[in-house]
């Protein structure tokens, strides 16, 4: 019925087939909930969506606090929508642009009369969908509370959150969809990688930027201030239509609530409407550039240098150097696992800077007032990044190549699988955290930095023990499509919340001893090893199952 | 039917830019008339897979003219593409599903009836083997089932034209006859085939006419008796014409590396 009178009456006026759509939508859900480990996967477990919407409602508890302290709904509402907002945008950037433009599907649809707005807007559905079950969960202990202290305004709520989680989703493809148009295919998919860099830093830097518009008299007492571009601000929109159901009608928040419906269904009128035209240019563009590479694409001549010198030292065989120059050219050339670990770098380098809590207005004071602080500790949770890196180990396009381990003595994929892991952790971890290292020298001096090396130890530590853990698969051999959609975003969580637990740990020595840090490496640097040597020598479970 | 089914003319494409730019097509001209069995081979990057992809919308940033059907591709692309197939060359499935889900699906887009899609769907897989299969899932399926699923896919729309990339790789002896048979019949019935491989025999036995090209350009068209000199194959004719060597002192090299 609502199907018939609303859905295929709206999807027409946007010009998509609703026929075509449904059978589509419908198909990918059915494959969604069908996708299994199989083959070389059948060692790795799959991790339940059940158990990623838990995880999302727990990380959903921080936002309480918010509003539990803010007297002013309105600024509660905004810093609330500003948060699911961020992680809309980041879930978006970070696991979803390949669901967007999806290569494979691309062969199978392309060549199919199937119009460009009717396949961009099921593609927009099948993300909104996972997007909305997201948001909902981390919206969930913020619902029960609004629903307890504001009754009626739960409803709007619930409605603020799917408008803002789908103005976020349309922002993020007009952006894509507008750059298509200036952009040669050639570079498109390296743009991406560049936007979704940026992008992440933009939301994240918004998001620092919003509480700082309010007039902060003790967190309680926070109002907002409604200037002209107050009004320009998205969150601000959302919470003045949840808002409007607790203070009541006034004109700033009929603007706010009508701008938030407006702007979301505007937008995707918009994109769907407007820019859609040339997704399917901008899908042949992503075939094209497919083409070319396997055609085209040569490596010339890529120094390994410093790579390799340091693999001779770091690395205790031939074949764990083979497994560190193999994982080295993969992360150098998979677009997609680029696409996944270097907007987390950009959250690690501005989550280092954010949690300094910079004053930008007395910079000579806050110079002192951090070099007498502990705030260098907070350097410790970039680590989170580390340990999603290693996690994310596994995973590719192409699993099938990983036949060559079958053929491989057990204990030479050991070593292949720690060589990869050394070189992750190197490559993409030591770098930024050298940096923090001699940072924190500059400012606190010698003995902050050691804390800092012990914390960096502890979080090398945690990844290499968790893998043995967990028994990861070897390197390159479970296809991406195990990794659930939303479980990219999960393990940031997770890992945050490990490096929180580093954290307290590493503060804990800050209150002993000096020598008690110095003990702290030498005993982790040699659990370090031992974990090391724990993957060289794991018995390899044998697959039952082959491809 | 004898009116031209493809005109191709002044077909270019490249990619890349400044340094890196490479022109794969360079030029292609071909008209293809209304029932023609078309073999167009030729080496590895010589530019078959791409003109396949443009003229059935894969690549759309081309240079050039093309009329599918007496349509421009450019201005009429829903109303072409609903009356062409393709099989590509890589196994582009939704693995996931089953062939009766995959195929209903591609039924639904092409808008076949429904009471027609149960029917046309068992009579494909039937003919191709597969109607036992028809409920499984398709990740747990064999490289030549799914070629077969694929082959499936490319005519079930009963398209007036179909273009084929490679479509027996990975198929055994049997089902490569079968294929032979049907895009031979598919031709007796009107249809025209655009039949990209580098399977000489295959070209060579059920081709009304071969169309080769070479770094992007056509260097021999015509009927396999008019290019073959003396009684020679296929494959020497091609040898002879892409300048394709022994490699004797390449072969020599790879063999004493090997010892």
């Amino acid at each position: 019925m609502i199907k018939k009178l609303i859905v295929t009456p709206f999807l027409k006026l946007l010009g998509v087939n609703a026929e075509h759509f449904y059978s589509l939508y419908s198909m990918k859900m059915k494959m969604d909930f069908r996708r299994t480990p199989s083959g070389m996967q059948a060692g790795g477990k799959k991790q339940t969506f059940g158990k990623q919407i838990l995880m999302y409602g727990v990380v959903g508890l921080v936002m309480l606090p918010l509003l539990f302290a803010v007297q002013d709904p309105k600024v509660s509402f905004s810093i609330l929508f500003a948060m699911i907002m961020v992680m809309t945008g980041s879930t978006m950037l970070v696991e979803f642009t390949s669901v967007l433009f999806d290569e494979n599907e691309n062969y199978i649809l392309l060549p199919r009369p199937i119009s460009s707005r009717t396949l961009l807007f099921t593609r927009l559905a099948h993300i909104m969908t996972y997007i909305s079950i997201i948001t909902y969960s981390l919206s969930l202990p913020a619902s029960i509370f609004i629903l307890i202290k504001f009754g009626i305004a739960f409803f709007p709520f619930l409605i603020g959150v799917f408008l803002a989680s789908l103005f976020t989703l349309l922002v993020v493809v007009g952006f894509y969809m507008s750059m298509a148009q200036l952009v040669n295919g050639e570079r498109f998919k390296d743009i991406i990688n560049y936007f979704q860099i940026g992008l992440t830093v933009i939301i994240l830097g918004g998001y620092q930027i919003l509480p700082r518009i309010f007039d902060i008299e003790g967190v309680g007492n926070m109002s907002l201030e409604m200037h002209w571009w107050v009004y320009l601000i998205p969150p601000v929109w959302f919470a003045g239509f949840t808002d409007l159901f607790i203070s009541g009608m006034q004109l700033s928040g009929v603007i706010l609530a009508l701008t938030a419906i407006v702007a979301s269904i505007f937008g995707a009128f918009v994109v769907v409407r407007l820019l859609a035209n040339g997704f399917d240019v901008v899908l042949s563009q992503h075939s094209e550039v497919n083409t070319k590479n396997k055609k085209t694409k040569r490596i010339e001549g890529e120094s390994k240098g410093f790579l390799e010198w340091w693999s001779k030292i770091v690395c205790v065989s031939s074949m764990e150097r083979q497994g560190w120059n193999f994982a080295n050219n993969v992360t150098k050339r998979d677009r997609k696992f680029k696409q996944q670990v270097y907007p987390m770098i950009a959250y690690a380098i501005i989550l280092s800077v954010v949690m300094l809590m910079p004053d930008f207005k007395n910079l000579n004071n806050f110079w002192q007032e951090i070099a007498e602080s502990k705030k260098y500790l907070a350097f410790i949770f970039i680590g989170f990044m580390c340990v999603v890196s290693a996690s994310i180990l596994p995973y590719t396009d192409s699993p099938e190549a990983s036949w060559i381990y079958k053929i491989a003595k057990p204990k030479n994929t050991n070593h292949i699988h720690s060589g990869a892991l050394k070189l992750i952790i190197f490559k993409f971890f030591t770098p930024i955290y050298l940096f923090l290292i001699c940072f924190t020298f500059y400012v606190w001096g010698i003995q902050e930095a050691i804390y800092i090396v012990a914390g960096a130890l502890l979080t090398v530590l945690w990844t290499v023990f968790g893998i043995t853990l967990q028994k990861q698969p070897l390197p390159f051999s479970v296809h991406r499509d195990m990794l659930k959609k939303g479980g990219y975003t999960g393990r940031m969580i997770i890992s945050m919340i490990i490096t929180g637990v580093i954290i307290g740990l590493v503060f804990g020595v800050t209150l002993l001893p000096y020598w008690v840090s110095y003990a702290v490496i030498a005993v982790v640097s040699v659990f370090i090893s031992l974990a090391y040597s724990k993957i060289r020598n794991k018995r390899q479970i044998p697959n039952k199952v082959l491809f | 039917m004898n009116n031209s089914a493809i005109i191709i003319q002044g077909l270019r494409k490249s990619y890349g830019r400044g340094t890196n730019r490479k022109e794969v097509l360079k030029g292609i001209d071909l008209e293809v008339k209304g029932g023609q069995i078309i073999g167009y081979i030729g080496p590895n990057g010589a530019g078959k897979s791409t003109t396949v992809k443009i003229l059935c919308g894969l690549l759309k940033d081309f240079e050039g003219d093309i009329q599918v059907n007496g349509l421009n591709l450019r201005d009429h692309e829903m109303e072409i593409k609903s009356k062409i197939g393709y099989v590509p060359e890589t196994s582009a499935i939704y693995e996931t599903l089953t062939p009766n889900e995959y195929l209903s699906l591609l039924a639904t887009l092409f808008e076949i009836p429904e009471v027609k899609t149960k029917e046309r769907i068992d009579s494909l897989l039937k003919f191709f083997g597969m109607i036992e299969y028809a409920d499984q899932r398709m990740d747990s399926f064999s490289k030549g089932m799914r070629q077969k699923i694929l082959i499936i896919a490319g005519i079930i729309n009963n398209p007036d034209i179909i273009f084929l990339d490679e479509p027996l790789s990975g198929l055994d002896a049997n089902s490569v006859i079968l294929v032979k048979e049907m895009l031979t019949k598919l031709a007796e019935q009107g249809k025209t085939i655009f039949y990209s491989s580098h399977l000489m025999d295959v070209v060579e036995k059920i081709s009304d006419r071969i169309v080769l090209i070479n770094d992007g350009v056509v260097i021999a068209d015509g009927t396999f008796e008019e290019l073959k000199l003396d009684n020679s194959s296929l494959e020497q004719v091609f040898a002879r014409l892409t300048g394709s060597t022994e490699n004797t002192e390449e072969s020599k090299a790879m063999f004493e590396s090997l010892n």
